[in-house]
């Protein structure tokens, strides 16, 4: 109860930030081939899956097996991108250009060796997003 | 959204002395905001009272406090000016104040001290000029000022501010020239400067604006010709210039930009021919090059262009046999009038639809009255001719009868049931050459492809061998008033939306048609069906690693354009995998605005939040838990 209101004020805004947390369930169904909701989660969702599975098993348990894994680099980063859009403050999430951003430079084959390494479920220097409030006009 | 009412009390603030952030936005607080009160926050950091119905003028102690970064006052009723003290504010990086009636001047020295990011007073009563600091701190991404009453210069050090992503100047009193470095900024996505009275040229410096995606100017006095630099920026989408007093050649540079969607050039004092080698437009919607004094015959590149939509370019001096192949592009609009075509109008088009697409082409003949001129050949020829057209206005009028007979025959039954049919007077999509019957008669069970919360979807083959997808709201006849109402709004909401935008990740709305008991949304077919029905099944095989990569691009480009290049922004609100759908290569669209709503302004910004759209496993859990909260309550 306690995190429910401390969420409180934060949460009931239905706007873009919505939109980007559905987008990265749409993230992490492409990543792992799940559905959003499935029986095989028990109580949970897909997000909360995800989050526990990587918690437990790491990255290589989450990522659909039934892709290559030459790619397997760049589904990390799509994932990550994925857990960044659903975390549960709105402001932290990223705005929707910002997504876009993110998702084309994962082509990019530089990337500091430090994200590839234990996966925190979203950038803390990514917090820091001026975009939250998404501009209206 | 917590329909908090009332004032915000002066001693609740003057308690939380300790706070960094507060958070008001979105309720329907009215009244003044306090003012000694805030004078004891010496550690806020950021204050958002958004979207309320706060009145009065923004406190000065609100102002002073030095470590306020993020102030958020849009869409209340705020009058008065902006405190000077705003300016002393070192750590200030995001100051947004549009929609309110704000008036005055902007501080002069706003910027000075701090690095600010984000600035945005739109839609206020501002006056007076820029501030020419703003970007001091070489910060400065996004200028958001339209519809003030700003004027003087735009401020020289703009030029110099790199760091600029949106530059939004529109409907102010701007004037003079543009400075030379604020055309080449290098992450300069957006630059905005419409209806003001902006003078000089295009500077050929705009090739450095390697990010330019949307460049409008139009209702200024900009003269000069086009630079053929422009051709440099390659993710040019939107180059609007119409009404101002360019001159010159179309550079021919033009031709090779790729990503280009509109191109509106209209009003205008261009001459030359339309530039051959215009192949390149792949992706180009909209061609608006009316009223200038463009000669030449319409280049054959333009008739390849298989995603032009509207194509305007009357009142020009361009001349030629109109090429049939225009049959092949499928126009909403067509306005080729006022030049000097010659010879035949291409045979789909010779028929009283387009009578106004052609006129004032003195060449032109057909048989359509008003577009032929009325030729006074001489006396002799015209009897000779009379008897002959008299036999085939004889015949048209038998064949007219029979034909309505026979359409009235065959249909009689179907009118009967869907007695009350029209399409409604949204859009017109003529060019699509199909009727609302026809859509009508392909809705059987056998083509149900989708049925969704809202309706079923159709595909339907139409005869000119188009596919498109229908998809029928469920009707509700027998319903009290209210529900009746509320159904309308769903319709009108997705017509409204969806038929204004054009996207390349965007499913194209053709039309949309509307009865007394249902309603019709036709959309473009997409071949390849939902995301979700492809990746949650036994063809999950065809979505190797690229593709779904590519997918996840391709939509969030278009929730970034309904997000952030849309007037208003446009919330999806039903974001799924079942609504991303996938064209013939598998590319993806963003699709079903049956839930989406526009974010409005201020007063109806409580009600278009009122109603939470969705779909279970998509929703935040913050919404989430307010369900769980409702639920839990009525239980109690």
């Amino acid at each position: 109860m306690v995190k429910f209101f401390a969420e409180y004020g934060y949460t009931l805004r239905v706007n873009e930030k919505s939109d980007i947390y559905s987008f990265g369930v749409v993230i992490l169904e492409l990543v792992t081939g799940k559905p959003p909701l499935d029986p095989e989660y028990g109580e949970k969702d897909l997000v909360k899956w995800v989050y526990s599975t990587l918690d437990q098993k790491g990255q290589d348990e989450v990522i659909d097996p039934t892709l290559d894994t030459e790619y397997r680099e760049e589904m990390r980063q799509v994932l990550s991108i994925g857990l960044f859009c659903t975390t549960s403050l709105p402001i932290t999430r990223p705005s929707m250009r910002r997504v876009v951003k993110m998702l084309k430079e994962v082509t990019a084959p530089v990337l500091p060796k430090s994200l590839s390494g234990k996966l925190s479920p979203y950038f803390q220097e990514e917090a820091s997003d001026t975009d939250h409030q998404g501009s209206l006009v | 959204m917590n329909n908090l009412v009332g004032n915000i009390p002066e001693q609740l603030v003057s308690g939380l002395r300790s706070i960094v952030q507060i958070e008001l936005y979105e309720n329907a607080l009215s009244g003044a905001l306090p003012r000694a009160a805030f004078s004891n926050l010496t550690n806020l950091e950021r204050f958002d009272a958004s979207t309320n119905e706060l009145s009065g003028t923004i406190p000065d102690e609100l102002c002073r406090l030095k470590k306020l970064g993020s102030l958020n006052l849009f869409a209340n009723k705020l009058e008065g000016t902006l405190p000077e003290s705003i300016v002393n504010s070192e750590n200030l990086y995001e100051l947004k104040l549009f929609n309110n009636s704000l008036t005055g001047s902007l501080p002069s020295g706003l910027g000075r001290n701090s690095k600010l990011q984000s600035f945005d007073v739109s839609f206020n009563r501002f006056s007076g000029e820029v501030p020419a600091r703003l970007c001091g701190g070489g910060a400065l991404e996004e200028l958001i000022l339209i519809y003030n009453s700003f004027s003087g210069t735009i401020p020289e050090s703009l030029g110099e501010c790199k760091s600029l992503r949106r530059v939004r100047l529109r409907n102010n009193n701007l004037s003079g020239v543009v400075p030379e470095g604020l055309w080449g900024l290098p992450h300069l996505y957006l630059l905005e400067l419409v209806e003001n009275s902006l003078s000089g040229s295009i500077s050929n410096g705009i090739s450095g604006a390697r990010n330019l995606s949307i460049l409008l100017i139009s209702g200024n006095n900009f003269s000069g010709s086009i630079p053929e630099e422009i051709g440099e920026l390659a993710n040019l989408g939107e180059f609007i210039a119409s009404n101002n007093s360019l001159t010159g050649r179309i550079p021919t540079s033009v031709g090779g930009l790729s990503q280009l969607d509109r191109l509106v050039l209209r009003d205008n004092q261009l001459s030359g021919e339309i530039p051959a080698g215009v192949g390149g437009w792949k992706k180009l919607n909209e061609l608006d090059l009316a009223n200038n004094r463009l000669y030449g015959s319409i280049p054959k590149e333009l008739l390849d262009l298989s995603g032009l939509n509207y194509l305007d370019l009357s009142s020009n001096r361009l001349s030629g046999v109109i090429p049939t192949e225009l049959q092949n592009l499928k126009l909403n609009l067509l306005n080729l009038s006022n030049n000097q075509f010659s010879g035949e109008i291409p045979p789909l088009y010779a028929n009283e639809n387009y009578r106004k697409s052609f006129l004032g082409n003195p060449g032109l003949c057909s048989s359509l009255s008003g577009v032929c001129p009325s030729v006074d050949e001489n006396e002799d020829k015209s009897r000779k001719y009379e008897w002959i057209f008299r036999f085939i206005f004889v015949l048209a009028g038998i064949v007219l009868i029979v034909g309505v007979s026979w359409f009235y025959y065959k249909f009689r039954d179907f009118k009967k049931m869907k007695k009350g049919f029209h399409i409604s007077k949204w859009r017109s999509f003529h060019k699509l050459g199909f009727s609302e019957f026809e859509v009508v008669k392909f809705l059987s069970e056998d083509n149900v492809i989708g049925s969704g919360a809202s309706g079923k979807v159709y595909k339907v083959a139409l005869s000119n061998g188009e596919v498109v997808a229908v998809k029928k709201l469920f009707g509700a006849p027998n319903m009290v008033h209210g529900s009746v109402d509320s159904e309308k709004d769903g319709f009108e909401v997705e017509v409204e939306t969806l038929g204004k935008i054009r996207h390349k990740n965007i499913v194209r709305l053709w039309c949309c048609c509307n009865s007394r008991d249902s309603k019709l949304l036709v959309y473009e077919y997409m071949p390849n069906g939902s995301l979700a029905d492809l990746l949650h099944s036994s063809k999950k095989g065809l979505l190797d690693w690229p593709t779904r990569y590519k997918i996840a691009i391709d939509a969030a480009e278009g929730l970034s354009y309904l997000h952030h290049d849309c007037v208003p922004p446009i919330v999806h609100r039903d974001v799924k995998s079942s609504n991303i759908l996938l064209d013939d290569e598998f590319g993806a669209k963003v699709a079903d605005f049956g839930v989406a709503k526009i974010v409005k302004g201020a007063n109806q910004g409580a009600e278009s939040m009122s109603v939470i759209a969705g779909s279970y496993g998509y929703i935040a859990p913050g919404t989430t838990l307010n369900l769980y909260y409702v639920f839990i309550y009525m239980h109690i």
